[in-house]
């Protein structure tokens, strides 16, 4: 204890210095809008106050992070994002590993940090606890922070538990998801031109395997794989059959479930050949990611499905293995029996969560913090850090110095500072004209993009029984895929769901809410 | 009188056990409490003894489950495969392993074979994939350039079974000798030298010496195997568990994952977690009492 | 004489036969571990050409310097270290100290107490209330939280007391009648003809500290106080492969094989260098007929 109370004291100290530098510095804060009365104070606060007119806020964040490792004490991003925001953090970062379950002591234990990141917000404890009134409701109070209001409308909506809003969501962009990223040196090397509906997609596929481009034996069209309850990596194929991102389309105002729709058996008949063709890998069922992803780097597989932000980083992969003439494309849409197609994210990651405890004034002061984060000036902080100390601008385009490269903890800020940014799922560092490109291609992808409409939507059977289901449906479509049912079993599995009163109540329970939702706006 | 001075006689004795029962006490049985909530409807907001009482509902959404019986005969079969094949093995190694006479060779065998323990699931499911995938795994190539045919070893449900315990052999029979090599370690040279004496060959030393000087580790170590029937290794189940061998590899431990703990259902997974030691608590007790019929010390 | 003969035919059979079979069963143990050291060593492109890798073309120490390449990982080595040694000490006392007490049947109550060890192997609470007996003890953050709450556990408790129940008591009662009081048998006779399981206990206890993740995920709150499994795991996070990890692939690179390797590499060898301290305590046979003269 008296360890802690000492590094609170230097902490203290070093505060107290920083927020006397920023006085003088006469620094542009935007967390002067909109807050209240100062807090209680302590020891910290008390000798800030002193020097500065608003004394600091202490935050306390629950967040995870992907980077190297977290900030060290004293970091000089943490200590420039404190003098912006005129905040004390205290932060605890927590690994990806298991992070489910430290949220979920944290959340049982009562004692919520100021803002404490949610994950998972289709989970059921959580939801059940927002209900409860846990957590305050920022419906209203989020609408005067103009930067944060910059999201996009889905991001908010499918972040609703019975139209509120109980969080700040972790904005995330919506177009450019796991789509096919195809060879195109190979398809060049063939004549071919990229894809655009799944005909073309399963001839390029052929023309992939038969000639062998890179003269690899078992050369597959495509890699992916599968989940134990879901399409995985080559749900896109499935999902530009049925239309739709998912599970669910909407038609004609109704939800309907693809699973009984004759584009599923198309999909399914369609990846049938494709595996009999071996233009799958053999293995799909058993692979995990990143061995299916060694296919393309390997030169055995010709196509992809992910995100564009991955083309720079597996470009520089093939260039190692020898492959420098290789180049890749995201195919922004694909044409199925239902029109084009282009899967649309739900528009976050999560969402920042303060308990009730915490009186108004200070969550004001919290959502004042995280709209700065939204704002363009904390994006760059969190993103490039500081100009001329971790970047310079050269020809409108960031550039990290050796100091940034060299940081294993750099860019962690950006777990908790997003800004909206319809293109951040296309990769960084990328030459001006490829980046004109690509970002046309999103914009292409934008104009047919559908999202799943149960996002955000609840059914208390699915969440009972939701995921037997899923399994089961996989199990066969993979066996159906794998030749060992015939598409007949499929058809004949389909009529018993259809017969089957729980598996029919999920949809009923989730066109209610979808229903609700609709009827609200 | 008596207990008095025994109590004073032996109040060494109780200092010994005081601070390993605290700690018992305070870390393992405290927290029993936390079982109440697979009769509840738990909410962490509310805490424990604000949720709402439920009664047995959530066994009974467990018993009432269609695949019950499967996930149970799944769960049980791979248990009793590994009862049967992989609980001996580790005790032949050792007696295996203490016949040998070079001290060199023995150190470097027993430090080799404790290495598969170390590598995690993950790794082994790989490796197992590089060996028996059916388009490219090493053996499938051996296989047919041998003329054979190629083999589904995993994606066929028949193998599954065997897979899983040949893997849990792999990784963790050298590391099970570890309790098994000490517990010999502790027999009495004596004991060997009058058996010699005797005239008793090297088969029936290890068979009148060596085995029942570590009968009651083995008792100990399979009653407690015993009561964990019902579980199975989940990681490496959850790794190995693809679309086409599911119904024979969905156990009880997958299932919670993902119909409780993914969920966010404390309530279930605790439920599902009760029925799991009840029944191995029952397990426990009979087999306690069948040592004791044969003699043995037994646990309690 | 001529039964000797044969016996001892028999026996030179016996031990060629059973070094052979061992050193088969080496062999198929070495193996897995081979390929994590070989392919630890290797370039990425090498090892997603698939297949067996059995030596590298090229040798790179890449993904050794990808671990290393944080500024913390001495001081999670130090924790990890630091965990290994306190912890395992404290687990062995505390652990031999509960299983002979039990051994004796003269302690009174044994019964009921080796059954509530019992329970707690069988029931499992969840990780909520032993996460809150933990904030209630004031342990948050602190080092000991990973220690003190699994200082030991029943299983231990119950296989140790079986290697103390073959100690006779009729050992004690000699010393006793000889002068020595209760401490000094316990110090100087019991322990020491424990050696063997001391040992083995020992190497499980230290595994287990050296691998400490999960407590310090739920307990620690600092990186300064991160064991290196926190630290290696989280340079290698792959929702793929990782159960229970949230993946969000705008902000993660997906690691190589070669990487994942190298880490169980780094995180395995420290234990193995010292097994071999323990293991020459496995081989003390003589100690029962020496204390007993």
């Amino acid at each position: 204890m008296s360890m802690k109370k000492k590094g609170m004291g230097l902490l203290a100290a070093m505060l107290a210095s920083t927020a006397l530098l920023s006085a003088c510095g006469g620094n542009e804060n935007k967390t002067s809008e909109g807050t209240g009365t100062p807090e209680p104070s302590s020891t910290a606060q008390a000798s800030a106050s002193a020097q500065s007119e608003q004394p600091a806020t202490e935050i306390s964040i629950l967040s995870i992070f992907y980077q190297k490792e977290p900030p060290a004490a004293g970091n000089e991003i943490l200590k420039e994002v404190e003098k912006r925001t005129n905040t004390k953090l205290n932060i605890t970062w927590v690994t990806p590993n298991n992070f489910n379950e430290k949220v979920n002591v944290t959340l049982a234990s009562g004692k919520l940090p100021d803002l404490t990141l949610v994950t998972d917000t289709a989970n059921a404890a959580f939801r059940s606890m927002a209900k409860q009134g846990a957590f305050w409701d920022l419906t209203e109070l989020i609408k005067d922070y103009p930067n944060l209001m910059k999201f996009p409308d889905v991001t908010f909506t499918n972040n609703l538990i019975e139209g509120r809003l109980y969080g700040v969501p972790r904005v995330r962009p919506t177009e450019g998801n796991a789509q096919p990223l195809i060879r195109t040196d190979w398809l060049e090397k063939l004549g071919l031109s990229m894809p655009r509906t799944m005909d073309e997609l399963y001839a390029v596929m052929k023309a992939f395997k038969d000639n062998a481009p890179d003269g690899k034996e078992n050369t597959v069209g495509l890699s992916g794989y599968v989940n134990q309850d879901n399409m995985g990596q080559l749900g896109f194929i499935e999902d530009a059959f049925n239309g739709t991102a998912g599970k669910y389309k909407v038609v004609d105002g109704k939800l309907a479930d693809v699973t009984f729709e004759p584009s599923e058996r198309q999909a399914l008949e369609w990846l049938r050949n494709a595996y009999a063709d071996k233009l799958i890998p053999q293995d799909f069922a058993l692979l995990k990611h990143d061995q299916a992803k060694d296919l393309i780097f390997s030169g055995k597989a010709g196509i992809f499905p992910d995100k564009p932000n991955q083309i720079p980083g597996m470009l520089q992969e093939l260039k190692k293995s020898g492959q420098a003439q290789a180049d890749l494309e995201w195919v922004s849409y694909l044409e199925g029996p239902n029109g084009k197609f282009a899967s649309k994210g739900n528009g976050h990651f999560g969402m920042f969560v303060i308990p009730r405890n915490v009186p108004e004034d200070k969550v004001k002061k919290l959502l004042a913090f995280l709209d700065y984060g939204a704002s363009d000036e904390g994006h760059e902080l969190a993103s490039y850090g500081r100009p001329g100390v971790e970047h310079n601008l050269k020809d409108n385009s960031y550039e990290l110095t050796e100091k940034a490269k060299n940081d294993p903890s750099f860019q962690f800020m950006q777990n908790i500072f997003m800004k909206f940014d319809k293109y951040a799922n296309l990769g960084t560092g990328l030459p001006a004209d490829k980046l004109a490109k690509e970002r046309k291609l999103i914009d292409e992808a934008a104009e047919v993009s559908v999202t799943s409409p149960t996002n955000g939507l609840i059914s208390e059977t699915a969440t009972t029984s939701g995921s037997d289901y899923s399994k089961k449906i996989q199990d066969m479509k993979t066996k159906v895929i794998m030749g060992d049912k015939k598409l007949e079993d499929w058809d004949k599995f389909v009529e018993q769901l259809k017969a089957d009163k729980t598996y029919l109540k999920i949809l009923e329970e989730f066109d209610a809410a979808y229903q609700a939702r609709a009827n609200a706006k | 009188m008596t207990t008095l001075r025994t109590l004073k006689r032996d109040l060494f004795l109780y200092l010994l056990v005081l601070p390993g029962l605290l700690f018992f006490l305070v870390f393992k049985i405290i927290p029993m409490w936390g079982i109440v909530i697979s009769f509840k409807d738990y909410s962490p907001y509310l805490g424990l003894w604000k949720s709402d009482w439920v009664g047995f509902a959530h066994f009974d959404r467990l018993f009432s489950n269609p695949d019950f019986i499967i996930i149970l005969r799944n769960t049980l079969a791979i248990n009793v495969l590994s009862l049967l094949f992989f609980f001996p093995l580790p005790i032949v190694l050792s007696l295996m392993m203490n016949e040998l006479r070079n001290k060199w060779f023995k150190g470097s065998v027993q430090s080799i074979i404790y290495l598969p323990h170390f590598l995690s699931w993950v790794v082994i499911a790989g490796i197992s994939l590089i060996m028996l995938s059916e388009s490219e795994g090493i053996i499938n190539h051996l296989l047919a350039a041998a003329g054979y045919g190629r083999i589904d070893f995993l994606t066929n449900p028949d193998y599954f079974w065997g897979l899983l315990t040949l893997q849990s052999i792999w990784k963790e029979v050298g590391w099970g000798t570890v309790i098994f090599l000490a517990a010999i370690a502790g027999v009495d040279v004596q004991l060997f030298e009058a058996a010699k004496l005797d005239g008793a060959g090297k088969l029936r030393q290890i068979w009148h010496v060596t085995l029942p000087a570590i009968r009651n580790v083995i008792i100990i170590l399979l009653i407690l195997r015993i009561g964990h029937i019902m579980d199975v290794g989940f990681e490496q189940v959850y790794l190995m568990m693809n679309g086409a061998v599911s119904e024979v590899a969905e156990v009880f431990d997958t299932y919670v994952y993902r119909t409780g703990i993914l969920q966010g259902q404390f309530s279930f997974s605790t439920a599902v977690g009760l029925f799991k030691s009840v029944v191995g608590l029952v397990l426990v007790i009979l087999a306690n009492r069948l040592s004791k019929k044969f003699g043995e010390e037994g646990m309690y | 004489m001529k039964s000797n003969l044969s016996e001892s035919t028999f026996e030179r059979w016996f031990y060629a036969a059973n070094a052979v079979i061992l050193i088969v069963v080496a062999l198929i143990c070495l193996f897995p571990f081979y390929y994590v050291f070989v392919v630890s060593f290797a370039s990425p492109e090498e090892v997603r050409q698939g297949g067996l890798l059995l030596f590298p073309k090229t040798w790179t120490l890449d993904a050794y310097r990808y671990l290393l390449s944080t500024n913390t990982f001495l001081k999670a080595t130090g924790v990890s270290a630091f965990l290994a040694v306190v912890g395992t000490f404290c687990s062995l006392l505390i652990t031999s100290m509960l299983s002979y007490g039990l051994s004796r049947k003269r302690l009174k109550g044994r019964r009921p107490m080796m059954l509530m060890i019992l329970l707690t192997t069988l029931f499992n609470p969840g990780i909520i209330p032993g996460y809150l007996v933990v904030r209630d003890l004031g342990m948050i953050n602190s080092i000991w939280s990973l220690i003190i709450p699994v200082l030991t556990s029943g299983w231990y408790v119950l296989l140790m007391k079986g290697f103390f129940d073959s100690i006779p008591a009729s050992l004690e009662e000699a010393a006793l009648i000889d002068g020595s009081n209760e401490i000094g048998v316990w110090l100087r006779i019991i322990l020491p003809l424990s050696l063997p399981s001391l040992a083995a206990f020992g190497l499980f206890y230290a595994v287990g500290y050296w691998n400490t993740f999960f407590t310090a995920v739920l307990y620690i709150n600092t990186p300064d106080k991160w064991p290196l499994q926190i630290l290696l795991q989280n340079l290698l996070i792959d929702s793929s492969t990782a159960m229970g990890a949230v993946s969000d692939s705008s902000l993660q690179d997906v690691p190589s094989q070669s990487k994942k390797m190298a880490a169980i590499i780094v995180s395995t060898v420290p234990i193995l260098l010292v097994y071999p301290f323990l293991q020459k305590h496995f081989a003390k046979g003589a100690m029962v007929g020496s204390v007993k003269e």
